[in-house]
């Protein structure tokens, strides 16, 4: 019964909305030009489903890429800042102007500073990940128990060991929450970071071919582009949902299942 | 005033905490405590029980006045177990346990064993590799107390300790408490709102007045061990607890008068 509501009645919404879309094309005689029917879609995904593919694959690279480098130095800076008040104060409110600065205003120095594509891109779609990631960290390492704070002190315990065997894990479920809004907006990123570089050729990614294909008035190919980098965002999120899930199951109450519980 | 079967463990000299809001919270007191004395403090809420605790535990400064050991400057083994569990939610049984031992190096396999012995005597065994949201309010209490005791405490401190607990597992984690006092012998610190549990447990009652708090009686509970749970049913128990309670209330009503 739970598999069916969780699989079955998204897949058949979804499937109602494409035949409806199918019924509407036909019906008004919609040139493919101005909006393609799904089923030229389809022929397009398997037509050029190989070099799109590859496509997926360079944007996927610097996703991923990003993604990790965002969890690196997000927990680094965090646990950087949660040293001191003074150097929060200090250093804060600049990982704040990284979040709201729109990366396609930075993009065109980046691009003047650095030569390889591949680093321009990891640039803009890291700096569109890691705020989450910091300030999500940072709230959870100030969420540790007082009283296991005291404990720890009582006990004798170095920096390092009330950071290792104390603040980490406590800050862990916020880390993870984090991490799951990055996964997405590292894609996000990518995707405008590859527009706005304006990369092409063989190694350009998913978004510039969705770019040249639409500039084509190609729709069925830049749409086939447009499903593909959907499907994988939501791939991303369902990835890191079961990662999170997997290491909080023991213990956080976000992940409890009902059969486990006492 | 202590019993003088026990040779002084612990000092406090005109030890008091005045909170930077300007709030006294303890008074100037005096105090000398045994070893392996079991002193329950008891008194109505606010009045500096969990303060001086603090402040004996070396987690608060005291404003005034200084705690000094027999044993030298920071000689004393100090457990300390706080009204809730406070257990390590990502960490086994086990491995809560463990925390003292760990912070101080890695595990010896004498040590391995002395959680397994220390776990047995709380009677969680079986419940080893259990995480603390799989177990009930009282086995979180005993793995609490079992982390508090696995180092050989100088002195354990108790801060109302089954205070969220039904009656029923209150009292019998109080007998085992006792059990566990009887056979090891650390001094023992148990703050409480009841007198009932703390004239069943110690040796010596000290009553605080309310806030700010000052140790008004300092009694010694003229039960022999090993008690028993039948000496809750017992005349002279029942008498003693009273005598307390009244202390307290002429206390709590000159305080408000």
């Amino acid at each position: 019964m739970k598999i069916v509501e969780k699989l079955f009645l998204p897949l058949l919404f979804g499937l109602g909305l494409i035949c409806v879309w199918e019924a509407l094309v036909i019906f008004y005689e919609v040139p493919p030009y101005i909006l393609p029917a799904p089923r030229d879609i389809a022929v397009s995904l398997w037509t050029d489903g190989p070099s799109l593919l590859a496509a997926l694959a360079i944007t996927l690279q610097v996703t991923v890429a990003a993604l990790i480098l965002a969890c690196v130095t997000g927990v680094g800076i965090a646990v950087l800042l949660v040293q001191s008040k003074l150097l929060e104060r200090m250093l804060f409110p600049y990982a704040v102007f990284l979040q709201v600065t729109p990366i396609v205003t930075i993009a065109p120095f980046i691009i003047i500073w650095v030569d390889s594509v591949f680093v321009v891109l990891l640039i803009l779609a890291w700096m569109a990940a890691v705020f989450p990631i910091i300030s999500n960290t940072l709230l959870g390492l100030k969420s540790a128990d007082r009283n296991l704070l005291d404990l720890f002190k009582l006990y004798g315990a170095s920096r390092g060991q009330t950071l290792r065997r104390l603040l980490i894990p406590a800050a862990l479920p916020y880390f993870l929450g984090g991490v799951r809004i990055s996964g997405g907006l590292a894609l996000i990123g990518t995707v405008v970071a590859e527009m706005v570089a304006g990369t092409s050729g063989e190694s350009s990614g998913l978004a510039s071919r969705l770019l040249e294909a639409s500039y084509r008035l190609e729709l069925s190919r830049a749409l086939a582009c447009f499903v593909l980098l959907s499907v994988t965002g939501y791939g991303i999120y369902a990835v890191l949902n079961w990662i999170s899930h997997r290491l909080l199951q023991h213990w956080h109450e976000s992940a409890l299942d009902d059969s486990t519980s006492a | 005033m202590s019993d003088l079967s026990h040779s002084p463990l612990l000092n406090l000299a005109t030890v008091s905490k005045t909170f930077s809001s300007g709030t006294v919270a303890l008074s100037p007191t005096s105090l000398t405590l045994g070893d392996g004395e079991f002193v329950s403090l008891v008194g109505p809420s606010g009045c500096g029980k969990s303060t001086l605790l603090r402040i004996v535990a070396g987690l608060t400064p005291p404003s005034t006045g200084e705690v000094t050991s027999a044993s030298g400057a920071d000689g004393l083994r100090t457990g300390f177990v706080f009204q809730e569990p406070t257990l390590m939610p990502w960490a086994t049984v086990s491995e809560n346990v463990a925390l003292p031992l760990q912070l101080k190096n890695s595990l010896t396999s004498q040590e391995s064993d002395r959680i397994s012995t220390v776990l047995e005597w709380v009677g969680l065994k079986d419940f080893r590799d259990a995480y603390p949201r799989e177990l009930s309010g009282g086995m979180r209490m005993r793995a609490s107390i079992a982390r508090a005791i696995v180092q050989q405490p100088d002195l354990l401190l108790l801060d109302e300790p089954f205070v969220a607990l039904d009656e029923f597992t209150r009292a019998q984690l109080n007998e085992d408490l006792l059990r566990l006092w009887e056979d090891q012998k650390w001094t023992a610190i148990f703050v409480t709102h009841s007198i009932r549990e703390a004239v069943f447990l110690s040796n010596r009652v000290l009553v605080m007045s309310p806030r700010p708090g000052q140790v008004i009686a300092d009694l010694q509970v003229p039960f022999e061990y090993p008690r028993q749970p039948e000496l809750r049913n017992d005349h002279a128990y029942a008498d003693f607890c009273a005598s307390i309670s009244q202390q307290l209330a002429s206390s709590i009503a000159g305080a408000n008068s």
